[in-house]
């Protein structure tokens, strides 16, 4: 890697998000070259409006989940030649401000850096998150996965290229990708930081009922592998 | 009774000959053949003669005939599921691994007409 200019791949899976897509990319493009769109198969305008700008769009015929196009986004980057690869919604919640901490510490040498939305108060989370779900999937990760970050389940990441490479190949085609990730960064020892972010929430996300199905695909997987 | 004995009988005979057929066609391993073979025959076998069921239960240590076919079919529907469930899991890996492999191949091809 170039440690002075690596190549920065920027890697955005996104599902039907015609809404948001294009004030992320024109935010994007002025600042980082190489951005991947992964169209999940939508149904709606967020191709057409993607191809409005210099990216590149990977497209997934039938919609596979988040976790499956987050890895088709790596496994293209890799074969571009990417040092580094950095995971970024497309739905306008993160904040671009907050990319060069990450490559900042990727240039440290940590292997994986993550985004959290705990170490400063900047993120206005919503209450059921806050206190309900996140808390139980800290204890979660702690004791199935030994993974100790403060998110438990941040999708703001960066890794470089050889730990996507070699330790982070996303199985979970759905959103258990994230504790999977974190489970293959502690289960490697990886070396891995964690970075504050904001993010603005324009809808909650996962629920509860989002957060069982996760974990009852991390425990099917477990048990089929 | 002797109308449903006879009515089992001639559709184990008839999933047999399907299993049969399925194996000559090579539509199913070995073991998947062996595995319904003997089910089939044991269905049969416990409807004509059911004192063989309570032989065996009382054999295995359980009360009553009935009982071991109760247990021996949740296993087997348990059983099922699993295999079911891994050979799901298996299709979606290979159904993301397409839908990959043809998202690579467009975006190439854009890249050369582009080019």
């Amino acid at each position: 890697m170039t440690q002075e200019n690596p190549k920065i791949f920027i890697i955005i899976p996104a599902w039907n998000e015609e809404k948001n897509i294009s004030p992320v990319l024109s935010s994007l493009i002025k600042n980082y070259e190489n951005i991947v769109i992964v169209d999940d198969g939508s149904s709606d305008k967020t191709i057409e409006i993607a191809k409005q700008f210099p990216v590149t769009i990977l497209k997934h015929i039938i919609n596979r989940g988040q976790g499956a196009s987050l890895q088709t986004g790596n496994e293209y980057a890799i074969s571009c030649g990417a040092d580094m690869i950095i995971h970024f919604d497309a739905d306008g919640q993160f904040q671009i401000s907050d990319i060069p901490k990450f490559i900042n510490e990727l240039k440290n040498g940590y292997d994986i850096v993550y985004g959290s939305r705990f170490l400063d108060n900047s993120s206005q989370l919503p209450w059921m998150k806050k206190n309900i779900l996140f808390p139980i999937a800290r204890i979660i990760n702690k004791i199935f996965f030994k993974v100790t970050t403060s998110d438990p389940q941040s999708g703001f990441r960066a890794m470089t290229k050889n730990t996507a490479e070699k330790w982070i190949k996303i199985e979970h085609d759905e959103m258990a990708h994230c504790s999977e990730i974190l489970h293959k960064s502690f289960k490697y020892n990886l070396k891995i930081k964690e970075v504050p972010i904001t993010v603005k929430y324009h809808n909650f996300g996962q629920n509860l009922s989002g957060g069982t199905k996760i974990l009852k695909d991390l425990i099917i997987k477990k048990i089929l592998k | 009774m002797i109308l449903l004995k006879i009515i089992i009988t001639l559709f184990i005979l008839f999933a047999i000959v399907n299993l049969i057929n399925q194996k000559k066609n090579d539509k199913i391993n070995f073991s998947t053949f062996a595995m319904w073979l003997i089910i089939w025959i044991s269905v049969g076998i416990v409807f004509w003669k059911p004192d063989v069921s309570t032989t065996l239960a009382h054999y295995l240590g359980i009360g009553r005939g009935s009982d071991l076919m109760i247990y021996i079919s949740i296993i087997t529907i348990f059983y099922m599921l699993f295999k079911m469930f891994s050979h799901i899991n298996k299709i979606e890996t290979q159904i993301t691994k397409i839908a990959r492999e043809i998202a690579f191949i467009t975006a190439n091809d854009n890249k050369n007409n582009k080019n």
